[in-house]
């Protein structure tokens, strides 16, 4: 073994992978994002394992039933589970009363600091501005005390 | 050798279609969920999950096992994914079988998943990069370069015709038109395969099965519990694996050395000694049509330059007296290349337990092979079962 000392003396070259992908979200996920376009979060449930999910699935994990049920996660019943600070920006895992799961999005910064546990309300796009994607939900902000 | 004998109690497959509208986690929901049916067991019941799945690069998702881990029914559990190219649906199921066989589970989820239409422009761009970078790159070699060269060399060594090939896309595209998950069956003649688009010489559009989204899984089980849930369970009789030199410059190109020992290892385990004549019906891998009988000979079910003339005289038909590829294979039924093995294995359950429908073979079955083929095309897997 020799460690490379001298570069301009061996043959080397560039070279790259030329991979691209059309994603899609699936058989959940587009019903998810085709409800965040009309402002709604949505989460399915497992009555079985008493299971609430957000993302939602159409199995649950648990039991592996089929998940058919869905129901209305109130967009102003998040809290703040965790956070962080990148860029300048506050980024909080938010997540909901009886919900399994959360959503990670922008936390707008409010006169006080950011703290685990305060309720936050989803704040939406303007709905000609939402595209049926996770952006769609601008930022949470602080609902009260 | 210590170890468990090992039953196979139910299995599941979805479609098989170009796009799917499920992710990867969903069909393989679907798969698990259908097979967990089939046995009459739930989640709970399962002690371990194998998962298999062909290159991240298909999806789109590194690290596709830990991606694909809850629709697989993982979550929880002692859960691992294998990976060996297109031969990883036929490993899955070894795979399991070792789970059980030494006592570590009673009972193991095999899945299988593939979704390959998120890459574009084509599937087949993910193979740019599993060549050597100084050696062959360089000209641009393609995947179809060596199914190319090996296809020559095979037809050049034996004296065979394409038209003699090209019955082996016409047999299987017309066996698919029964199976209800089959993306691509059709009646056609040999003219139509000759006649369709060189892709490169000498493998046409119609040697060529297509790229797919699906999924299928199997549940395996120690013997004790199988006869706890059916009273005439599917035994596993053998596995084997084998691989040959990473560069394909130095393989014997017009027979597959590395099958005939895979082969060999699950004979050995099966108490197998004339495999032409102990093996009722085969699922060989069929991701062209010169491999369904390159594979046949790799697996002693033909003799060296054989298969094509077995072939012709019918004997591989479903209601002769050797049926391969009673699914249709991945030349109908479509290739989804890890859910493609296993759909081949699902077939072989199907066909031992009499529930593949207008698929069902016309000779009696009692023992049966599912094979795949991969890594850098030269690699095999080889799973056996009997029924007592």
């Amino acid at each position: 073994m020799e460690r490379i000392t001298e570069g301009d003396q061996i043959r080397r070259w560039n070279d790259h992978i030329p991979l691209q992908w059309k994603y899609t979200a699936g058989v959940a996920g587009e019903r998810f994002l085709q409800l965040l376009k009309q402002g709604k979060i949505q989460a399915s449930v497992c009555r079985s394992c008493n299971k609430t999910y957000l993302p939602p699935k159409i199995f649950c994990k648990e039991c592996f039933a089929q998940l058919s049920e869905w129901r209305d996660v109130p967009s102003d019943s998040g809290y703040v589970y965790s956070f962080t600070a990148v860029n300048g920006e506050i980024i909080a895992l938010v997540k909901f009363d009886g919900v399994d799961g959360g959503l990670l999005g922008r936390l707008r910064k409010g006169r006080e600091g950011p703290r685990i546990g305060i309720k936050v309300k989803a704040v939406f796009r303007r709905k000609e501005d939402r595209k049926g994607a996770l952006s769609d939900i601008e930022y949470f902000e602080r609902t009260g005390v | 050798m210590m170890v468990r004998k090992v039953c196979v109690i139910g299995a599941g497959l979805t479609l098989f279609r170009r796009r799917m509208l499920e992710t990867g986690k969903e069909l393989s929901f679907e798969a698990c969920r259908m097979a967990l049916d089939s046995a009459g067991i739930q989640r709970k019941e399962v002690d371990s999950v194998v998962m298999g799945s062909a290159p991240d690069a298909f999806d789109g998702v590194h690290m596709k096992g830990e991606y694909l881990l809850d629709g697989a029914g993982g979550y929880k559990r002692p859960y691992s994914r294998v990976y060996v190219g297109g031969a990883t649906g036929v490993y899955v199921p070894v795979s399991a079988w070792w789970h059980v066989a030494s006592g570590m589970s009673d009972v193991c989820l095999a899945v299988a998943e593939e979704k390959m239409s998120p890459l574009q422009p084509h599937p087949q761009y993910a193979f740019w990069s599993i060549f050597d970078h100084h050696m062959e790159r360089p000209l641009g070699v393609t995947l179809l370069w060596i199914f190319a060269l090996e296809m020559r060399r095979y037809m050049a060594v034996h004296g065979i015709k394409e038209e003699e090939i090209a019955q082996v896309s016409v047999k299987n595209k017309h066996n698919a038109i029964d199976h209800p998950c089959a993306q691509l069956p059709a009646e056609i003649t040999v003219e139509d395969v000759m006649k369709s688009e060189p892709m490169v010489w000498p493998v046409k559009r119609l040697d060529v099965s297509p790229p797919s989204d699906g999924a299928g899984a199997v549940i395996l089980c120690s013997e004790e519990f199988a006869k706890k849930m059916t009273k005439e369970p599917i035994y596993v009789a053998g596995c084997g694996w084998n691989i040959d030199s990473t560069y394909w410059t130095n393989r014997d190109l017009y027979y597959p050395q590395y099958l005939e020992n895979a082969a060999k290892m699950a004979y050995k385990q099966a108490g197998i000694a004339n495999p032409r004549k102990e093996i009722d019906v085969a699922e060989v891998y069929d991701p062209f049509d010169y491999k369904e009988l390159h594979h046949m000979e790799g697996l002693q079910l033909a003799k060296k330059g054989e298969a094509p003339k077995l072939t012709t005289a019918g004997v591989t038909q479903r209601n002769g007296e050797l049926p391969i590829n009673p699914s249709g294979g991945l030349l109908g039924v479509g290739n989804p290349i890890a859910a493609a093995g296993m759909m081949k294995v699902c077939e072989i359950y199907f066909q031992l337990t009499h529930q593949a429908g207008k698929r069902q073979v016309k000779k009696e079955v009692h023992t049966g092979l599912a094979q795949a083929w991969g890594d850098l095309m030269q690699y095999s897997s080889v799973f056996v079962m009997r029924r007592r």
